[in-house]
């Protein structure tokens, strides 16, 4: 059986006719302008299978002559094959690679959405209390102007001139603090946007927003809402909830590098993730908010009353307070079950009440 | 876009020896179809959540090399997609605790400092980005062979990259004027550190005919520019005008419009720097020249965003259909406080196919076809030169082969 062919010595790029024979131990290489030479079977690779021009290759000890044979498939290339046991070389990749990476890049995803889902919201659990309240302090100065600018762009107006108003709010959140465990000082400030809404930033900073304090309709109702703030920073929700952001990213963003769009089936689960995680955290808050009522002498169930009026409220305004503070009956109920009966203190006087109302006016 | 054809495909623009009218597409034994290799390797780069990429790149890359055929000899295309998932590790050992101290100390430096550590970083990762660049190119051409003879990339990197950054910041000073200036100063010191086995490349073209395209092209961008500041600023100063309606449409179109052509200019530029920096390469005493009509550069443009723009439209339908279906059917009700599983489980499958179509149009329509066109109006001169080349020994340790291009994303093919 013969065949022609093209050969490459790989010193210089000139191709040479050659005549191939197959011999008992290897193939016997006639090329122009040269004796004739065995390639050992062994020691011939091919690059690539299924292709119009067939490239052998001949190693020696691993590594790469640099000769090659071209040729096109057909029955001398079938014989070949047949006669060559180590056909994948050292530079050639093996399907049983290929399978392996997919069946472990599959096997990831799975442990990946198990460290999403359980690893790295217990992870963000058990470290937040572990991070100095200090550290706490300083994150929270470097996201407070940016916070502050996102909610009012730009101008944002402080309610914090000296009068009845603020001393209404300062008394409001004593009475509060001093029947509650923090992990360091609050700060609760009142910003001049109609919006209604209540958050914290890490660092104990409480951003209360006018909007909601018209909105209420007593000083208990304002109260409760700031209890369950205090809930958040008490269990440094902040913290934990960028540890809980931060090692999602990291897992998305730079450990996998979101080069497929298959990021995206995290970014999504992370999503779903933070329905449930901030429910329970709510939760939590909702508990504490109660537990700080009580011992305040306050009406407990003015937050649910408060939360229950401002979800059946028409409008787009209400929005605002329940994108962060999703309102569901379970949650009222639960608010109204846990509530210890007791006589009331007023948090506020009426006429302190009244001056808190017109804080941003003065 | 920019880079498509001379770093992404290194074969077509740099290393283009073929002779066009031997025809360079070769038939076959599987056929010589592209498109069922660019489907199942996208949509395996989905499954494993992309670490079938280095696969996919791998086997893209050995089809364009086997198909891109000098005298009657194919490139051979010898690189392994376990050397480019090496490099990928490499890259983030550098890349992870760069990202993670630049965050952290912008975080924590307060406002003032915080800007100038996040634009120090931006910097240091132009310069990385530029140092993956020249190393990715020297990975690709190591790992190309041509009649058993390999080609081979000297040069530093970071010299390079120091290069790029000196370039853009006079572009960037002058407004762009000067860019040709440093698509030219990468270019030459690309090719001239190219060698295929003894033979090295060189890089000479004169700078007036592509200068004077570019100064009218410059000046129509400017021009728009200017006028869509003006426009702004009108539409700024002059509220009631815009809330009755009239302004918008003049301000609106000159933004537009400033955006809108530098973008359909481009291809007018890009194509006469493709035959300027075709013409001014040599490889040994191997020349090239390129017959690139612009014409037909801007028609694969305007197919690829009509098939691209078709098959956005008829993905966007079957969504609705489904979206539609799916509420109908009540399984997917909008409340307040939370989104539906359904509703963002269809979000998902949208975004998945959405990037399954423009990265499968792209390649198949896009790439390929700029490989084509390239190719097929390229001749070359006294390739017979090429037989007096001496294989040289190379030295291809670089195992962390295109890592920091990889890190950052624009690996290509």
């Amino acid at each position: 059986m013969e065949t022609t062919a093209v050969y490459f010595d790989g010193l210089r790029p000139v191709p040479r006719a050659a005549t191939l024979s197959l011999a008992s131990d290897g193939l016997m290489v006639a090329a122009e302008g040269a004796s004739p030479f065995l390639w050992l079977y062994e020691s011939i690779r091919l690059a690539e299978d299924n292709v119009a021009t067939l490239r052998f290759h001949r190693e020696q000890s691993g590594a790469h002559t640099g000769e090659q044979l071209e040729l096109p498939p057909g029955d001398f290339a079938q014989a070949l094959k047949a006669r060559c046991k180590a056909l994948g070389g050292s530079h050639i990749e093996r399907q049983s690679l290929r399978r392996k990476v997919l069946f472990w890049s599959s096997a990831a995803i799975v442990s990946l959405f198990l460290i999403v889902f359980y690893g790295v919201p217990a992870l963000a659990t058990r470290l937040a209390p572990l991070v100095p309240w200090r550290t706490e302090v300083a994150l929270g100065r470097a996201v407070e102007g940016e916070v502050l600018r996102s909610l009012t762009g730009g101008s944002t107006k402080l309610c914090e001139a000296p009068g009845a108003g603020k001393d209404a709010l300062a008394k409001m959140v004593s009475t509060l603090t001093t029947h509650a465990t923090l992990p360091g000082g609050v700060t609760v400030r009142v910003v001049d946007t109609g919006m209604q809404n209540a958050f914290a930033i890490p660092g104990g900073t409480i951003f209360l927003l006018r909007g909601l304090i018209e909105k209420a309709d007593s000083a208990d109702e304002v109260a409760g809402v700031l209890a369950h703030e205090l809930g958040h920073v008490a269990n440094r929700d902040s913290m934990r909830g960028i540890i809980h952001a931060g090692g999602i990213s990291f897992l998305v963003g730079t450990l996998l590098g979101d080069f497929t769009g298959a990021g995206a089936i995290v970014i999504a689960s992370r999503f779903l993730l933070g329905n449930r995680y901030s429910r329970e955290n709510e939760a939590q808050a909702d508990v504490f908010a109660i537990e700080t009522m009580a011992k305040a002498g306050g009406d407990v169930k003015a937050l649910g009353r408060f939360l229950q009026r401002v979800a059946k409220m028409p409008g787009e305004r209400q929005i605002e307070l329940l994108l962060s503070h999703p309102v569901t009956d379970d949650r009222v109920a639960e608010i109204e079950r846990l509530a210890p009966r007791g006589p009331l203190r007023p948090i506020l006087s009426p006429a302190e009440w009244q001056a808190m109302k017109t804080i941003c006016k003065s | 876009m920019s880079e498509t054809l001379s770093e992404a495909n290194p074969v077509v623009a740099l290393d283009a020896t073929y002779r066009a009218d031997e025809g360079m597409i070769v038939p076959s034994a599987t056929g010589n179809d592209l498109s069922p290799l660019v489907w199942r390797g996208l949509i395996l780069t989905i499954v494993s959540m992309g670490f079938y990429r280095f696969w996919y790149r791998t086997d893209l890359r050995r089809w364009y090399w086997r198909n891109t055929i000098i005298g009657d000899q194919g490139l051979e295309y010898r690189g392994t997609a376990r050397e480019l998932l090496i490099g990928f590790l490499f890259a983030l050992a550098v890349v992870l605790p760069l990202y993670f101290s630049g965050s952290l100390i912008a975080l924590f430096a307060g406002e003032a400092l915080g800007n100038s550590v996040t634009a120090l970083s931006g910097l240091v990762f132009a310069v990385l980005v530029q140092y993956g660049a020249y190393r990715s190119r020297r990975y690709r051409l190591t790992r190309t062979f041509w009649r058993g003879v390999r080609f081979d990339q000297t040069g530093s990197a970071w010299r390079y990259a120091a290069l790029s950054i000196f370039w853009l910041a006079a572009s960037v000073l002058t407004f762009g004027l000067l860019f040709p200036f440093l698509r030219r100063a990468l270019e030459r010191y690309r090719i001239a550190n190219t060698w295929f086995g003894s033979a090295q490349g060189s890089f000479v073209i004169p700078m007036r005919p592509l200068m004077t395209r570019w100064l009218l092209i410059w000046l129509v961008c400017m021009l728009g520019l200017g006028a869509a500041l003006i426009a702004f600023g009108m539409m700024s100063f002059d509220m009631e005008a815009f809330e009755s309606g009239q302004a918008p449409f003049v301000g609106l179109g000159a933004v537009l419009a400033a955006l809108v052509v530098p973008f359909m200019l481009w291809p007018l530029y890009r194509a006469a720097e493709f035959r300027a920096f075709t013409n001014g390469t040599a490889i040994g005493d191997v020349r090239f020249v390129s017959n690139l009509r612009t014409s037909s550069y801007y028609g694969i443009f305007f197919r690829f965003a009509a098939v691209f723009l078709i098959l956005f439209i008829l993905w966007g339908m079957v969504l609705a259909t489904i979206g539609y279906a799916l509420i109908s059917a009540g399984l997917m009700s909008f409340t307040v406080s939370y989104l539906p599983v359904a509703f963002i489980g269809l979000l998902m499958v949208g975004y998945l196919g959405t990037f399954l179509l423009f990265g499968g149009i792209k390649e198949i329509v896009l790439n390929q076809r700029f490989w084509r066109l390239a190719a097929q109006t390229l001749t070359i001169v006294n390739l017979e030169a090429a037989d007096s080349v001496l294989a040289q020994s190379v030295n291809d340790e670089a195992a962390t082969g295109e890592g920091l291009a990889d890190a950052f994303d624009f690996g290509g093919v």
